[in-house]
């Protein structure tokens, strides 16, 4: 039936666009409108159903009867498209139109159009998810499959959980948390083969079929390839021998999927020193392919193309395939190559590198979140991960001032601390020391967090009991933010839960917390992914953004007395639909905190459409600038962010220190199918995004999830660090660290503010550094305090770019408690200062600078003479 | 369209005006198997080259072909069209083998299910009498199946954060379409159930903005949720299962028809079959 449907498709798309939309760089008026179509193949039909639109009869019920556009099922829908790239006939018949009003008759070369302009609600109208959804109904998008097998492992851990009476206990007890996603999946194995043995023979042939394509999942997920291939390969051949296409079809994508995820994705030889493997574009050799593998791949993936040429998914993955054995773009077939042109980028800032496994912290896991802040006050900048794997611990580099990393997390305590998708840090209790929050339970179901409280003297003690957090409720968490609510010098503490009320506790002051979600007002249920917060309207108080997977967002505004009221639809920021990682930064310097929230939709096919610059289908990533009136002006098309990248963990800081904030984007979802490059995307001057993550070297293959910005060296500029793996066993990549190449010659300073009054760790506090950039031009470049982004922490020492030949005028703060400013004058840049809240003079602080990766690298370097 | 009733004697003159024997591949939804007739009523798909999409009754050449022929089954035959008489052959049942991300994803998930908690399914059969249920409708009062007795019930099951066209909306818009056909039979006739497989969030409140969107005649259109174990209970009657999935519900496609004795009379998995087909079938069951 899809297939059918795909077939009409194409000449359908080569009808209506004359050309590739490809968005020019300073376009500002990329005008995307609904368009809704109804194509009739003679002029009198088409006549007839003029009239009947003229009555007042429903354009979409009309164009689900009678169109023979593909488009039909979806009530004529074409999607969001930008006229300018239509053909002229369409052009020109949509001119003039005002939305809600239909076109006459346009003749096209394979039948009798007529197209009507959508009518958008107004904006804020629109208070009904339901409706949003309807309108951005998916039409035709595909969803990439879990050829992963994480849907089956999620069940059988489901399966294998105790029964309510118990269930608290089990959430309680890392251990036993453990113990039950190990053995689970082995009991589904177990079972499968169980059921196979007893029932196989008798089994209708469907559900045999089926039972082999679970059990190769399940394999799949557990790392034992060979195994699945196995079963996957039996499915095909019972498909095959009773001629059931489409399950055979099916099977040579997923076939295609599973060789090229053994061949070139699992075990990858990564060098000890540089990490050039699984970057994108591809390093020639750098990645030790298992050849054969990708060959079947590439023969599995041929065949389901040449099926449906317009699957650009399938199309996508052939052309990874030939990237990963050195083939790209030479051998790909001419017709199903994606060109390299597509993925240049416009602007070269140098080239990073991944100096991950000589700086010693490339660790092979899973997805998790990341900290960069220095946890032992030596003025170096450590790195804490976490793995959504419950048996897996926390990892805490210790940064050795040398370029190396050291994990002491069993010196620290913290190696009971195991699983977790995202982690925190802030210092709750102002002890000067940087305490950690470990958030689990994120797309799975609930097990505790942990409050990991900074001895100050190496080790950490989980003080969540004793704090008060466990009082309540245990729900499904990935994100939480702390901010001082009430202005009373104590952090609080959001945070945000799945499918579960929120929650708030309110900081005693003395170690222990009080919830007040329900009093506060933020206790609304939704798949909440994000929480972040920031004075959006400078009032003096901190308001919270709680982005929600599959719900309209949250926008709680601050009322200054411990309640919140709930404004995202007047502000105009409750969308995506499909949210996931947000934050709030000032992107253009004019002093106001905007918002970036992004959208987690499954369709790698889309994702590659992006790529190729074919129309869009589904919603984008949202970026909102603050206008200052509390309202939101929604600027994602005019900055080029109107893109589809699949984003899940992400992050921002200023890589080329002018003074903008830049993007990094993790990718990917648990499916083996979604390999995307992760993405850096370059602010130029708050006017728009450019994507540089080809000249970068920044694109990493597979699953970014926990992403940091620090200056890990001390040598001024930000480096990069993305924790990356999929969920499950089979699925696991080595950490990245991308070290900054610096070659900008831009200058900077790195503000390291004390609260005394506020909270000691300065969160909220407001930093405005005025410039003077080469003797003419003047400008303030605004940060605060905060550790940035929603999934992956950057430290909370704020790092800021000035530009070219920078003279700092002044520095200004503004500190939440107190409510009092400071100004300095006559800091110098390119240096490490220390402010204390109320002094009249900063200290500097004296900082090592080093290269990263240390004497494995320095070995290296000499060994090839003369180094790089 | 025209024909939407008996048409033989419009099949009669069409075949006699044919010169000799013809064979067509024609697929379609069962709406009613005579035995004793040697006949099916089938609400067939367009044959390409000779007729439009409509309900006919067809004479199989081989009684046997009826066997475990059941209403809401989707087939897939052979027309043959000789001078003086025609009938169908090599009757095959079309299994729903969709392998969209969704429906694939449910079968695989309802096996692993079945390995590990060895449970086996009761799901009702055509014909069986449904037992009674009762859950809440969209304005929080309690619906008992049993209140419909004597009306042909159709059931289907949706949750209202479903964003995939193709799945959920599809459902509900047969249903909005249904409610445009059978007008005012609505709620004399025809009683059409929406169950939401996804309690916790679709409450009462929550469905009945559902069904404002959906322009829901509620005399004859409801909107049920209820405790997640009783509506778990419902959907298994059907074959109906539901995982939730990062956020989203993976789940399957089920649309039942009650007859007036409360006995099912169809259960159609899938999407692939249009409102006319189910609306021809209630059509059938109304009779």
């Amino acid at each position: 039936m899809r297939l059918k449907r795909l077939s009409l498709a194409i000449p359908a798309l080569l009808v209506l666009w004359i050309a590739l939309p490809v968005r020019s760089g300073g376009d500002e008026t990329s005008g995307l409108v609904g368009v809704e179509l109804i194509v009739i193949r003679t002029p009198e039909e088409a006549e007839k159903l003029l009239v009947r639109l003229h009555t007042g009869e429903d354009f979409a019920t009309l164009a689900g009867q009678f169109s023979i556009d593909p488009t039909a099922k979806d009530g004529g829908y074409l999607g969001k498209v930008d006229i300018n790239n239509l053909r002229a006939e369409l052009r020109d018949a949509l001119h003039g139109l005002k939305p809600g009003q239909f076109s006459d008759i346009v003749k096209l070369p394979n039948g009798y159009a007529i197209l009507k302009l959508r009518k958008e609600p107004e904006p804020g109208s629109a208070d009904d998810a339901d409706v949003i959804r309807l309108r951005t109904a998916l039409a035709s998008v595909r969803l990439t499959p879990d050829e992963s097998g994480y849907g089956e492992f999620y069940e059988a851990f489901k399966n294998s959980l105790p029964p309510v009476a118990k269930l608290r206990a089990w959430q309680m007890d890392l251990k036993g948390v453990c113990a039950t996603r190990q053995q689970a999946p082995r009991d589904g194995i177990q079972a499968l083969q169980k059921l196979i043995a007893k029932e196989g023979p008798s089994m209708e042939t469907m559900r045999l079929a089926y039972s082999h394509y679970t059990l190769g999942q399940l394999f799949s997920s557990e790392r034992d390839f060979d195994s699945s291939l196995k079963e996957l390969e039996v499915v095909y051949q019972i498909a095959q021998s009773s001629s059931n296409n489409n399950l055979a079809w099916h099977m040579e994508e997923v076939l295609g999927i599973a060789y090229l995820h053994r061949g070139s994705f699992t075990d990858p030889a990564v060098d000890p020193v540089i990490n050039e493997a699984l970057l994108f574009p591809s390093h020639p050799g750098a990645l030790k392919t298992k050849r054969t593998d990708v060959e079947k791949a590439i023969g599995y993936l041929s065949k389901c193309l040449k099926r449906e040429p317009s699957n650009t998914e399938v199309q996508w993955l052939l052309n990874l395939a030939y990237m990963t054995i050195d083939q790209y773009p030479s051998l790909v077939p001419k017709e199903f190559l994606i060109p390299p042109s597509v993925f240049a980028s416009k602007e070269d800032l140098g080239r990073f590198l991944d100096v991950a496994p000589a700086a010693g912290v490339a660790t092979y896991g899973n997805a998790g979140g990341a900290i960069i802040d220095d946890f032992d006050n030596d003025g170096l900048l450590d790195v804490v991960t976490s793995q959504v794997d419950d048996c897996a611990p926390l990892h805490f580099y210790h940064n050795n001032g040398d370029g190396t990393f050291t994990d002491r997390a069993r010196e620290a305590g913290l190696s009971d601390q195991t699983g977790g998708l995202n982690i925190i840090q802030a210092d709750y209790n102002n002890d000067g020391c940087m305490d950690i929050l470990v958030l689990r339970g994120g797309w799975e179901f609930a097990r505790r967090n942990s409050l990991l409280r900074n001895n100050c003297d190496g080790t950490f003690t989980d003080v969540t009991a004793q704090s008060g957090l466990l009082n309540g409720a245990i729900s499904p968490s990935q994100s939480a933010v702390w901010t001082d609510i009430d202005n009373d010098g104590n952090l609080d503490l959001f945070i945000a839960n799945e499918n579960a009320p929120s929650q708030l506790f309110l900081n005693q002051g003395d170690g222990t917390f009080t919830e007040i979600s329900h009093q506060a007002g933020i206790d609304r249920i939704s798949n909440s992914k994000a929480v972040i917060s920031a004075d959006y309207d400078n009032d003096g108080y901190p308001d919270f953004y709680v982005s929600n997977f599959n719900g309209l967002n949250f926008l709680y505004h601050n009322n200054g007395d411990r309640t919140f009221t709930e404004v995202a639809r007047a502000a105009g920021v409750n969308q995506p639909l499909l949210s996931f990682a947000a934050w709030f930064f000032d992107y253009d310097n004019d002093g106001r905190p905007d918002l970036f929230v992004t959208s987690f939709f499954l369709s790698v096919g889309e994702a590659a459409r992006s790529y190729m610059g074919l129309p869009r289908k589904m919603e984008t990533m949202r970026l909102y600038r603050n206008l200052g009136n509390g309202k939101f002006e929604d600027v994602t098309a005019k900055v080029n962010l109107d893109r589809v990248f699949l984003p899940m963990g992400s992050n921002f800081g200023d890589i080329d220190n002018d003074g903008y904030l830049d993007i990094y984007l993790g990718t990917g979802n648990p499916s083996y199918a979604s390999v995307m490059p992760n993405v850096l995307l370059h602010n130029q001057a708050g006017q728009r995004f450019t994507d540089i993550t080809a000249s970068s070297g920044t694109g990493a293959f597979a699953k970014g999830h926990g992403v940091a910005f620090g200056d890990l060296n001390n040598d001024g500029d930000e480096d990069i660090f993305v924790v990356m793996g999929g969920p499950q066993a089979g699925d696991r990549f080595p950490s990245r660290l991308f070290e900054n190449p610096g070659k900008h010659g831009n200058d900077w300073i790195t503000l390291h503010l004390v609260g005394v009054k506020s909270n000691r760790g300065a969160i909220g506090a407001r930093i405005a550094v005025t410039v003077l950039n080469e003797g003419r031009e003047r400008r303030t470049i605004w940060r605060t305090v905060g550790s940035g982004g929603s999934f992956g922490a950057s430290p909370l020492q704020q790092h800021v770019g000035l530009g070219k030949s920078a003279k700092i005028e002044k520095i200004e703060i503004w500190w939440p408690t107190s409510k009092t400013k400071q100004t300095f004058e006559n800091i110098s840049a390119n240096q490490f200062i220390e402010i204390k809240e109320f002094e009249n003079s900063v200290t500097k602080l004296v900082r090592p600078t080093f290269q990263l990766g240390g004497p494995a690298r320095r070995a290296r370097e000499h060994s090839t003479t003369g180094g790089r | 369209m025209t024909c939407r009733a008996l048409c033989f004697p419009w099949l009669f003159v069409l075949l006699s005006s044919a010169a000799s024997v013809h064979e067509y591949q024609a697929t379609g939804l069962v709406l009613t198997v005579d035995a004793p007739h040697r006949t099916v009523l089938v609400s067939h798909d367009p044959i390409p080259g000779y007729m439009d999409a409509m309900t006919m009754p067809y004479r199989v050449h081989n009684p046997r072909e009826l066997d475990n022929l059941k209403p809401g089954e989707k087939i897939a035959f052979t027309l043959v069209v000789g001078k003086t008489r025609s009938y169908i052959t090599h009757v095959q049942v079309r299994e729903y083998n969709s392998m969209e991300r969704d429906p694939a994803q449910t079968r695989r998930l309802s096996i692993l299910d079945e390995a590990m908690r060895s449970k086996s399914t009761s799901t009702l059969s055509h014909g069986q009498t449904v037992p009674d249920f009762s859950l809440v409708d969209q304005t929080n009062h309690p619906v008992p199946l049993s209140e419909f007795r004597g009306k042909v019930v159709a059931i289907t099951f949706i949750y209202t954060r479903c964003p995939l066209p193709d799945y959920c909306m599809r459902l509900t818009n047969n249903f909005a379409r249904l409610q445009q056909r059978f007008g005012d039979r609505m709620g004399r006739d025809l009683v059409l159930l929406s169950v939401s497989f996804d309690p916790d969030h679709d409450q009462p409140d929550v469905l009945a903005n559902y069904a404002a969107q959906w322009k829901a005649n509620v005399a004859g259109w409801h909107f049920l949720t209820g405790k997640l174990s009783d509506v778990k209970q419902v959907c298994g009657m059907f074959g109906m299962n539901f995982w939730p999935d990062e956020g989203l519900m993976t789940h399957s496609l089920h649309t039942a028809v009650i007859d007036r004795a409360g006995k099912l009379a169809a259960n159609i998995e899938g999407n692939q079959y249009t409102a006319v087909q189910l609306g021809d079938l209630i059509e059938a069951t109304l009779k």
